[in-house]
This record gives C-alpha cells, sequence and structure tokens, in this order.
C-alpha cells in the first residue's frame, strides 16, 4: 500500500505541470480508487484477524480450562489406580511390546528389591541376572504378545535371598482401543507356602500309599502262612473222620475241624469285606439253578443243625433259573443261615424264598426269608446290626464268637446286586433276617441233577496234575481228587510241573503260586507259551492259592490262569470250580 | 452453443423495464431462465412476468447473487441475477416437489423425478427450508441415482435471516420444496467441482445427545450453551458466528465435513445444523485457513479448467460463508473462472451446497464450499 500512495503523490506532483494535468488527474483519481479498494481490503483483514483472534482465545481459554480439568481427572485416576495396584495383594507389572517393564506395583518393587528406576525400561534378563528361567518365561512373554496367547498357573522356582521360592503367574495380553496389543499385564503370587504344603501331602501320600501296598503284602503273606496250616488241619481231620475212631477221639476231632473251619470263616470274612470296600467285587451275572444253589447250601448245614437237635424246613416258589450272581446270593444265605444256626439253641429254622414281582416279562423280584427261633435281638440293638465289626453286644461275641462282619458284608453284597435286607426280631423269641434282589426269570429245561452226574463221569479217570510244595496239601488235595475217580500227578515246584507238563497230557492243572524252584506264575506263563509257539491245545491251568487279594488274582489271570481255588478248600468247592471250569467250557 | 442473456437488478423497481428492454433488444428467443433473488423481493411478480413472456422459470432465494460476466462483476446483497437462455424445451424438464415425511424420501422422490425425465439426465436442485437435513437430503437423491449423474445445487437462502427461504418456477413458490431442473444430459454436458479451505481448530467435542440435525448435548452440555461459552458469543450472534466458526466433523472421511448452525431453540438449548450429524461423533470448530483458502480455489479452478476447457455458461454455489470470510476478496476467488472460460458466470451465496468429491461420484453435501458447474451444449 505504500507504493500506491508513493505513486499517488509522484502523480500530484506531476498536476503542476501543466501539459500533464488532465492525464494525471485521470491516473490520480483511479490510484485513489486502487486505494480505497486496497484499504477496504486491508480493514477487513484487520477486523477478521481480530474476529479470529477473539474466538480463538475464547476456544483456547476453555479447552485450556477443560485441558486442566481433565488432567486433573486423569491424575486422580491414576492416583487411584496406583493405590488399587499396590494394593492388590500380588506381584503386578505391565511390560510394552518389547517386553520391558513399564510399570510394576510395591509388592512387585518389594519382592525384586529394586527400584521404579532401576526397573522401568529394562527387560528381565538386565535386571533379574540370577534369574535361570528367563528364556522360557520371556518365550511365553512373546507368543502373549505376537499371538494374544493367554498363559495361566505358570509356575516357577526361583532363588531370592538364597533362598527357594515358588512364584505363580498369570499373563494376558493388554490392547489398546483399536484391539492392538501394546504389551502385557503379569500377575504373580509367592506360592512357597502353598508348594510346601503340596509336597508335604504328597510326601504323605506316598507313605501312606506305601503303608498301604506294605500293608496288602502283609496280608497276603499272613493270608498263605494261615491257609497253608490250616488246610492242613482241616484236610487232615477231614481224612480221620473216614477212620476208626472211638467216641472221645470223634468228640475231639470234631472241635479241631470245627475250631479249624471257624478260623478259615474269621480270615475269610476279614479278607472279603477288605475286597468289597475296596471295590474289588463286582457282581456277576450267570444262569443257574436256584433251587439247586439252596438245596446245596442246606446240605451244607444240615449237619451242624441236626447236631443241635433243631428242625430245617424250606418253602422255594420261584423259578428254577435265574440270572443274577450266584457266588453272591450263596454268600448271603450262607451268612444268614449260618446266624441263625449259631443263635438258635432250640426250635427251628426256616429258608423260604418267594417271587414277588414281575415288573417286564422276566424281571422279578425274589424275596429271601431266614427265620429262626433263637435268641433274637433287643429292639435298641436292630439299628446298628448291619454295621461293620458288630455283634449286639459284647457278651454275645465272647459266647458265639465271629468277627461281627457277616451281616456287614451281607449287607453290601444285597446292594450290590440293587436289592434290601432287613431284619425283624423278637427278644428271647427268635428273628426273620430277609433281603430281596432283582433278577431275571430264565426258562431253561435241563434236568440240574444230570450236571452232577455228568461230572462224575468225566471226573472218572479225569487226568490232574497237582503242582504245590507243601506236602500235607498235596496229600489231602491228592486223595479229595482220587476219591472222586481222578489220576493225579503232583509236582513240587513249577520246574517239576514242566517236566511233567512235556511227557504227558493232563486234563487239568492245579497250580499252586507261592513254590520254591519255580513259581506257579511263571510256570503258567511258560506253558501258555509253549502252547502258542507250538500252536497246542490250551490247558486248563487253576490256580489254587491262599493268596486271595485281587492284585494276586490279576497278576495270575495276567500269566494265563483261567480260575482260582482258593485254599483251603472244600471238595463240593472244588467240584463246583471243576464243573465251571470243565463242563461249560 | 447455447444463447444466453445475464441481467441483474438491485431493486424491485428496475425489473419490469430492465426485463422487458432485455426481451426486446437480444438476438434470440429465450425459452427458460434461472434466476437467483434475494427472499427481499417480489417473487411472485418476476414470476408472473416469466410466465407472460412464455419462459420457463427457476431458482431460489439467497444470501447474495452473484453474476460475472463480460461487462459485469456483480456481488450483490438483497437484489436478483437472472440468465436467460434458448434451449429446446425437449431437453430440460422443471418441477417442484413439496417434502415429505422425511428429509431422505423427499431426496428420494426428487431423485426418481431426475431419473425419469431422460434416459440420460443431469440436474441443478434447489431446495428451500432453513432447518432441511441436507445429508438425509442427498443419501435420499443418492439413494435413487447412479454415478453417472451429475446433480449440483444449493440450499436457498434468506439474506442471512435464517427464517424462511424460497424455491420457485414461473408457476409455483415453495417454502418447504425441492426444485430441480433437469437436463438431456445427451445434449447439455455438466461438469463440476467442489473446493473447501476450511481447518478445524482446538480440541475435539463429543456430539453426546442428537437427532438426525438437532443438536441437543455436546460434551454432555446442552448444545446451545456450550456454543455461546466456548465461541464466547451471545444468542444474538447466532448464527451468524457459526458460518465463520463452523463444525467440523473429526473423522477420518475426505474431504472434511462442515456443518453450519441454520437455528436453535433458546428453552430447550438445541441447535438446529445444516446436515445431521450422528451421535458419538466428535466435532471441533473451524475457521477458514485465513487468505490460503483463495490459493486453494485458484488451484483447484486450474485443474478443473485444464480438464474442462470449454463452457457456454458457468454456475456457482458459494457458501455465505466464504462471502463473510473473504469479505471484498471474495470477489478475486470468483473472477477467475469467468475469466478462464470466458463465459458469463451466475450463482449465490447458499447455505449449503450439493457438490463432489471428484468427477464420476455421487454428490455429497457440503457446507463452506465453492461449487462451480460447467454448462455445456453437446451435439447441438
Amino acid at each position: 500500500m505504500q507504493k500506491l500512495i508513493q505513486a499517488l503523490i509522484d502523480k500530484i506532483t506531476l498536476l503542476e505541470s501543466v501539459e500533464s494535468f488532465e492525464k494525471s488527474k485521470i491516473e490520480l483519481i483511479q490510484g485513489l480508487k486502487k486505494l480505497a479498494i486496497e484499504s477496504d481490503i486491508y480493514d477487513f483483514k484487520i477486523s477478521k484477524a481480530l474476529k479470529d483472534k477473539n474466538i480463538l482465545n475464547s476456544l483456547l481459554t476453555k479447552t485450556s480450562e477443560d485441558l486442566e480439568i481433565a488432567l486433573n481427572q486423569l491424575k486422580n485416576q491414576a492416583d487411584e489406580l496406583n493405590i488399587l495396584i499396590n494394593t492388590i495383594p500380588a506381584m503386578v507389572y505391565f511390560k510394552d511390546s518389547k517386553l520391558r517393564y513399564r510399570l510394576a506395583n510395591k509388592a512387585f518393587l518389594d519382592f525384586s528389591g529394586l527400584t521404579k528406576e532401576e526397573l522401568i525400561g529394562k527387560s528381565l534378563h538386565n535386571i533379574f541376572k540370577d534369574y535361570v528361567p528367563f528364556g522360557d518365561y520371556e518365550k511365553k512373554e512373546q507368543k502373549v504378545i505376537e499371538q494374544g496367547k493367554l498363559y495361566f498357573h505358570i509356575e516357577e522356582q526361583l532363588q531370592k535371598n538364597n533362598k527357594t521360592i515358588w512364584v505363580h503367574t498369570n499373563i494376558a495380553p493388554v490392547r489398546n482401543q483399536k484391539g492392538k496389543i501394546i504389551g502385557l499385564i503379569g500377575v504373580s503370587w509367592d506360592i512357597t507356602d502353598q508348594k510346601n504344603y503340596e509336597q508335604t501331602l504328597t510326601k504323605a501320600k506316598e507313605l501312606a500309599e506305601e503303608g498301604e501296598r506294605i500293608k496288602d503284602q502283609f496280608l497276603t503273606n499272613m493270608s498263605h502262612e494261615i491257609r497253608t496250616p490250616l488246610n492242613g488241619i482241616i484236610g487232615m481231620a477231614e481224612v480221620l473222620e473216614n477212620t476208626e475212631l472211638n467216641e472221645n477221639q470223634k468228640e475231639y476231632l470234631y472241635i479241631l475241624k470245627n475250631s479249624g473251619e471257624h478260623l478259615i470263616n474269621l480270615i475269610n470274612d476279614v479278607f472279603e469285606y477288605s475286597a468289597i470296600e475296596k471295590g474289588e467285587i463286582k457282581p456277576g451275572y450267570d444262569i443257574f439253578n436256584l433251587k439247586d444253589l439252596l438245596h446245596q447250601i442246606i446240605d451244607l448245614f444240615k449237619p451242624q443243625i441236626e447236631k443241635k437237635g433243631l428242625s430245617l424246613t424250606y418253602e422255594i416258589k420261584s423259578p428254577d433259573y435265574i440270572k443274577s450272581d450266584k457266588k453272591l446270593i450263596e454268600k448271603i444265605i450262607r451268612n444268614l443261615i449260618s446266624n441263625a444256626v449259631k443263635f438258635t439253641d432250640k426250635g427251628s429254622i426256616s429258608l423260604s424264598v418267594n417271587q414277588i414281582s414281575q415288573k417286564e416279562k422276566d424281571n422279578i423280584t425274589l424275596h429271601f426269608s431266614i427265620k429262626d427261633t433263637g435268641i433274637g435281638i433287643q429292639p435298641q440293638h436292630l439299628g446298628r446290626l448291619f454295621g461293620s465289626f458288630t455283634q449286639v453286644d459284647n457278651s454275645t461275641t465272647k459266647k458265639y464268637q465271629g468277627t461281627g462282619l457277616g451281616l456287614a458284608i451281607s449287607k453290601k453284597l444285597v446292594e450290590m446286586l440293587k436289592g434290601k435286607i432287613g431284619v425283624e426280631s423278637k427278644w428271647k423269641q427268635g428273628s426273620e433276617f430277609w433281603f430281596e434282589i432283582p433278577a431275571v426269570a430264565i426258562k431253561k429245561e435241563t434236568p440240574h441233577n444230570d450236571e452232577k452226574i455228568l461230572l462224575k463221569e468225566i471226573l472218572n479217570g479225569f487226568r490232574v496234575l497237582l503242582v504245590e510244595d507243601n506236602l500235607i496239601n498235596q496229600k489231602i488235595t491228592k486223595m479229595t481228587l482220587e476219591k472222586e475217580g481222578c489220576v493225579v500227578d503232583v509236582a513240587g515246584n513249577g520246574k517239576e510241573c514242566l517236566e511233567k507238563y512235556h511227557n504227558k497230557y493232563y486234563d487239568l492243572i492245579l497250580m499252586d503260586i507261592q513254590m520254591p524252584v519255580m513259581d506257579g506264575l511263571e510256570a503258567t506263563r511258560r506253558i501258555r507259551k509253549y502252547e502258542k509257539i507250538h500252536k497246542d491245545r490250551r490247558s486248563f491251568i487253576v490256580a489254587l492259592t491262599a493268596n486271595a487279594l485281587k492284585e494276586d488274582k490279576d497278576r495270575a489271570l495276567k500269566a494265563g490262569v483261567d480260575g482260582f481255588i482258593a485254599k483251603p478248600f472244600k471238595p463240593d468247592e472244588l467240584f463246583q470250580i471243576l464243573y465251571r471250569f470243565i463242563i461249560r467250557k | 452453443m447455447l444463447n444466453t442473456f445475464s441481467f441483474s437488478i438491485n431493486l424491485m423497481s428496475e425489473f419490469d423495464f430492465l426485463f422487458k428492454d432485455t426481451l426486446k433488444k437480444i438476438p434470440f428467443q429465450p425459452n427458460m431462465a434461472l434466476a437467483f433473488i434475494s427472499a427481499s423481493l417480489k417473487i411472485p411478480t418476476i414470476m408472473d412476468a416469466f410466465s407472460e413472456a412464455g419462459i420457463s422459470l427457476i431458482g431460489c432465494t439467497t444470501a447474495g447473487e452473484i453474476l460475472f460476466d463480460k461487462e459485469k462483476d456483480i456481488i450483490s446483497e438483497k437484489g436478483a441475477v437472472f440468465i436467460l437462455m434458448e434451449i429446446s424445451k425437449k431437453n430440460f424438464s422443471i418441477g417442484i416437489i413439496e417434502s415429505l415425511s422425511s428429509d431422505f424420501k423427499t431426496g428420494r422422490a426428487v431423485g426418481e423425478l431426475v431419473r425419469n425425465s431422460f434416459p440420460n439426465s443431469s440436474a441443478f436442485i434447489f431446495s428451500s427450508g432453513i432447518h432441511r437435513d441436507g445429508t438425509a437430503l442427498t443419501k435420499g437423491i443418492n439413494d435413487t441415482l447412479d454415478d453417472k449423474t451429475p446433480v449440483y445445487g444449493a440450499m436457498a437462502g434468506d439474506d442471512l435471516r435464517f427464517k424462511k427461504s424460497f424455491v420457485f418456477t414461473e408457476q409455483k413458490i415453495s417454502e418447504d420444496g425441492i426444485a430441480y431442473i433437469a437436463f438431456n444430459s445427451d445434449k447439455i454436458g455438466m461438469k463440476g467441482m467442489s473446493v473447501c479451505g476450511w481447518q478445524g481448530i482446538g480440541a475435539g467435542f463429543n456430539i453426546t445427545k442428537t437427532d438426525g440435525n438437532y443438536i441437543y448435548e455436546i460434551n454432555n452440555k446442552p448444545a446451545l450453551d456450550f456454543i455461546i461459552e466456548y465461541l464466547n458469543i451471545s444468542e444474538n450472534d447466532l448464527p451468524l458466528s457459526s458460518l465463520e466458526y463452523s463444525f467440523m466433523i473429526k473423522d477420518e472421511t475426505f474431504p472434511k465435513t462442515f456443518r453450519i448452525i441454520t437455528g436453535f431453540n433458546k428453552e430447550k438449548k438445541y441447535l438446529i445444523t445444516s446436515g445431521g450429524i450422528k451421535e458419538g461423533q466428535k466435532v471441533s470448530f473451524s475457521v477458514s485457513s485465513g487468505f490460503d483458502i483463495l490459493s486453494k480455489t485458484r488451484e483447484k479452478t486450474m485443474k478443473f479448467y485444464e480438464n474442462h476447457r470449454t463452457a457456454d455458461l458457468l454456475f456457482l454455489f458459494s457458501s455465505v460463508s466464504r462471502n463473510i470470510s473473504l469479505g471484498p476478496l471474495v470477489v478475486t476467488e470468483i473472477k477467475l473462472a469467468p475469466l478462464k472460460w470466458k463465459a458469463p458466470l451466475i450463482g449465490m451465496f447458499s447455505y449449503g451446497e450439493l457438490g463432489t468429491k471428484g468427477e464420476n461420484e455421487k454428490p455429497v453435501f457440503y457446507n463452506q464450499s465453492f461449487t462451480l458447474v460447467t454448462i455445456k451444449e453437446i451435439n447441438p
């Protein structure tokens, strides 16, 4: 604008010259017009700039106020967050995407013994020089950053003040508002106390398991050690029974045999209860003739009942054949009849079986009842009758002997068969024990007597190899089998068994397990191996053992035996087993 | 080449003589005219004159009128500018529709009329109604038209009173309607460009309560209180202050979107903007980038000229904010176009512009823009 004004002054000077007056006047007017426009623009620019300045000032003031408020809020939030983070009873840290510490709470700093200045901006291996597993830890952190992966329950051992401590850490990715991973957060706890407690518990558990294993081993050994001589005592008593004896000798023999059997029953009860408790007994289902079973049981108790001068009646209203667990039913009934005989001094015992319901075509419920006219049970004792190791009172135990496990075992066996058991009793008048179990009725026409006849026919000339190291057991078993017509060879250990096996064909090998030179399991394994290599016929091998624990049975089955007979055995039991293994197979 | 003739008036009393005189002296028979007229003039009188002369008319009221040709550089307030044209009636179609239940629906209806006018159409669309949501209207238009249909236009003004604006033909005037003129684009070529130049200032604010173009809360404060407090102005300064310091929507779209305030409610403390702003969007205030906007306009106009060097006629829809912010320099901004194309330029200062981001793109609703359109007869 200055240039324009100077040009106008020059024009005014030229006005003095008459020659150029008109021309200069026109130019002067044009210049003044231009000046007016420029002046307008200049004024406008100034007023606009002032206006803008005022607006910008106002905006600046307001936004500064806003900013201050926001900063204060932010500071308050940061303070609160700081308090919160420092109050957390765990070590908390935040690392950026390059795994450098950006934030750590007081617990973390206290634990690490570092100041904020020493920590922030550093990576793990820069500051924890003694920290051994950092490589692996940082790899996990790297995965959190790269893959957004979460890591939980990282447990590691660290050294602090020359002490080994345990730390448990969770790591999670931290994302910004757009979802991009900008770092990670780690939360760690000192779990040394927990870890120590855990280790103590583990040791205690191992000790307990070891104790349990030793106890089982002890029970196995004891079982074998007790059963073997008992087998001898009872067996020899039975042999003696078949010789000529005077009345006194007969009585002594009866007491001897009775005491042996009582002891065997005690041991069996204890082992059976233990097996039930450990869940080693599982119900199996087979088809059998219930009436035959009941007759066999009655036959078994007949001598005792007659000796006590009692009468026995029975009434069986059930299908001949049922599908259920024969062994368990037999055990329950024998327990209950045995109790009835034990606690009844005069009068009678009755057994009845009734089919009480039929839900579907063949699904039935059977009600068994064993009634006696014995001493009965006082009402106050009825409630704990089916508990373990319980007889009605101590005087009963002393007078009638027993472990007190019979009813507890019966109750558990009934429950295994999905049934129920109960008792009604009147003091000094008698008791009725009953149980109900579901079963499946089976229509079968084979006359049951045929089985015994068939078994007898088979056993006549049946070739048996008895492998037994105990001379008394050898003798008893041999005699028992020979009485039924079997042809019995005896081997004193596994090695002898193999020699005889290779020289002669046997219908059955009765194999003791614990033997010197070569035990029954090894002998069985070698026989099975031989059969496999030479594609020879599979021999029936029945383990004849005092060891009735599940672990022993599992080992024997793995070695290749087909079945078990627990020592000492009664001839009937042996023949039942033989029936099961020989006739059925 | 189209036969055209332009003239302007400053007073209503000038019109009758000037109109009749013009019709006598021009060497062609005009059958169509566009007019941008101040709402303070007697528009029905003008409409009747055109009707009697058998000339189709379309136009709207303004916030300032523009006419640049060989003889005149006119930027008027409360005046009127006219362009008379001789153009086959087969190649254009004029109409007005009243607003429907929503601005979107109204936009759709106008779009359909334009689309159905010719196999290939182009159009000018003018909208009356001070509080119309220009964004919704444009969305409605775009909903019916393809990218190949050039559409430009403006929101009518009312001399910065922000009370009533009008659109009209020679037959009809409407204060709540849309006027359109569709051209057969196989005969009349239309090209356009838009440039803005405003820039955001200061921090961003959150639009916390809104309904279309009704803004209830900003940063959880009543919107009216907010703008008065932050710009340090009084209610009386509104909506004028908002023309210079409009809202800029802070998102990542380009070009930036600006919104001027066209009204407010003292009791309920809400603001009405020329186009919608969504709840949750961030806005800041904006200001013209000093006199740099002149260079931007020059640069973009030159580029546009390089691509389309011939035109029979130029139309300009320039935001009234530019007139206020540039003051006497607005002449410099406008003058380049008629000089380059050597063609008359007629236009108006508006409350909103239907412009374009680029060629073969659907129209965009602008505030603060300089939207220039060239018209050219093709295959006469």
